[in-house]
């Protein structure tokens, strides 16, 4: 249930904050297919912290990581101790 | 509102100038073995103005003190200080040289070097000799032909900075005039000096005894971790400004923001909850100017009108240092020179 909570509510952030088109948003698209670059990793691992209130440093998001990898980057950070 | 009659620093003249020579991203994309899309979709920049042989900082910083000068309807001043990264020589200062040739020879002048956010800086410490009442009317210059630290090869900086000066003359007044300078925020984290640096020609290269590696001669940007500290720390600074000011953000008129970058601009804008069009923005013809950027978008945007007389001005900046620092004005009836 979390898991998808943080897919949806990530996928919504990548429609809104980065203008991704909503069609081309799913779990297995990689970054790098959205058309992200280097500073909007930066960009996705700050909104991500403010978003989901758990620290995300840049070097752990890779462009060829898929949304779904990030959305369980951050349900294991929040499931931390 | 009440009458606030304490003494302040006036903006009472602003002028700016950029070398006449155009660089596009086309003249660039060969050697960077880039493309325009590439430079505009991470920078938002198109082309810059670079210095050509027998220009140098002073030229810029004499160009845009004269204009600024004349916009104040006044040649004399009794404090020169120039922010600057990119002096004529690592000594002497260029203020007095750019003092002498404005006519101004026998005035205090001074460099100040706060990088990217000199220009603010510089404005705090004018602002501060006239609180003082050690200073009248104070130029303030930012100037920069940071072009000349680049490495010409390195795609992550031969893109993004360009060559240029902006001035104001301060004036003492006081705090409730359209263009007193409000309060400052001003602030430095030394621990990331390594993010934004020339590695060698300073103290520390010469002093080792080693020979210089050429490459180290070159300034060289960490893109990410700049990326993350540039946004934080210009909305932290904006905001921490804001509340001194006892301004909310839907008071500001406009924003100006350090042209670093037209993604970082963004960004701090979106953090903020500032619109798009109230931010003001030059970076797309000139580049990231360094200290000359924020007197040069604010001359820009003056001249457009898109900035005018009665405008709530907040503006804030960062750079290498790390140094950020920010304040507010409500824009003044001043001519562009």
């Amino acid at each position: 249930m979390t898991a998808n909570n943080t897919l949806d509510r990530l996928t919504t952030l990548l429609v809104t904050h980065f203008g991704v088109s909503a069609e081309r948003v799913c779990g297995a698209a990689t970054l790098e297919e959205l058309d992200f670059d280097s500073l909007a990793l930066v960009e996705l691992a700050m909104i991500a912290q403010k978003e989901f209130g758990v620290e995300v440093d840049e070097q752990e998001i890779v462009l060829h990581q898929s949304v779904l990898g990030v959305a369980g980057l951050v349900d294991a950070r929040r499931a931390a101790p | 509102m009440t009458a606030d009659d304490r003494r302040a620093a006036v903006l009472c003249g602003i002028g700016a100038w950029v070398p006449p020579r155009v660089v596009t991203n086309d003249d660039l994309v060969q050697r960077l073995n880039t493309t325009d899309e590439w430079i505009r979709a991470r920078t938002g920049i198109r082309e810059r103005r670079v210095i050509e042989p027998g220009m140098s900082t002073c030229t810029l910083a004499v160009e845009a003190g004269t204009r600024a000068l004349k916009s104040s309807g006044d040649a004399v001043v009794d404090l020169v200080i120039v922010a600057t990264t990119t002096p004529d020589h690592p000594c002497p200062s260029t203020a007095p040289e750019v003092a002498h040739r404005l006519g101004l020879t026998g005035v205090p002048a001074f460099d100040l070097n706060a990088v990217c956010a000199g220009f603010v800086y510089a404005l705090a410490t004018a602002a501060g000799h006239i609180a003082a009442g050690s200073a009248e009317r104070v130029l303030v210059i930012g100037a920069d032909a940071f072009t000349t630290m680049l490495n010409p090869n390195d795609r992550t900086t031969a893109a993004i900075f360009g060559d240029g000066a902006g001035a104001v003359v301060l004036r003492a007044g006081t705090a409730d005039e359209p263009g007193a300078l409000g309060p400052f925020d001003l602030g430095s984290d030394g621990s990331n000096a390594d993010l934004l640096i020339v590695p060698a020609g300073g103290s520390e290269q010469r002093g080792s005894g080693l020979p210089v590696d050429p490459a180290d001669l070159h300034f060289r940007m960490d893109g990410q971790p700049v990326f993350r500290n540039a946004v934080m720390r210009m909305s932290e600074s904006a905001g921490k400004v804001l509340e001194r000011a006892g301004w909310r953000i839907e008071d500001v008129d406009r924003f100006a923001c350090h042209q670093a970058n037209a993604r970082i601009l963004s960004a701090v804008a979106r953090n903020l909850a500032v619109e798009q069009d109230r931010v003001v923005m030059n970076v797309d013809r000139v580049g990231n100017t360094v200290a000359a950027s924020i007197p040069l978008v604010l001359a820009d945007a003056a001249a457009t009108g898109d900035i005018a007389p009665g405008h709530r001005i907040l503006i804030t900046s960062f750079g290498a240092g790390l140094s950020w620092g920010s304040t507010v004005l409500t824009w003044p009836e001043v001519e562009i020179g």
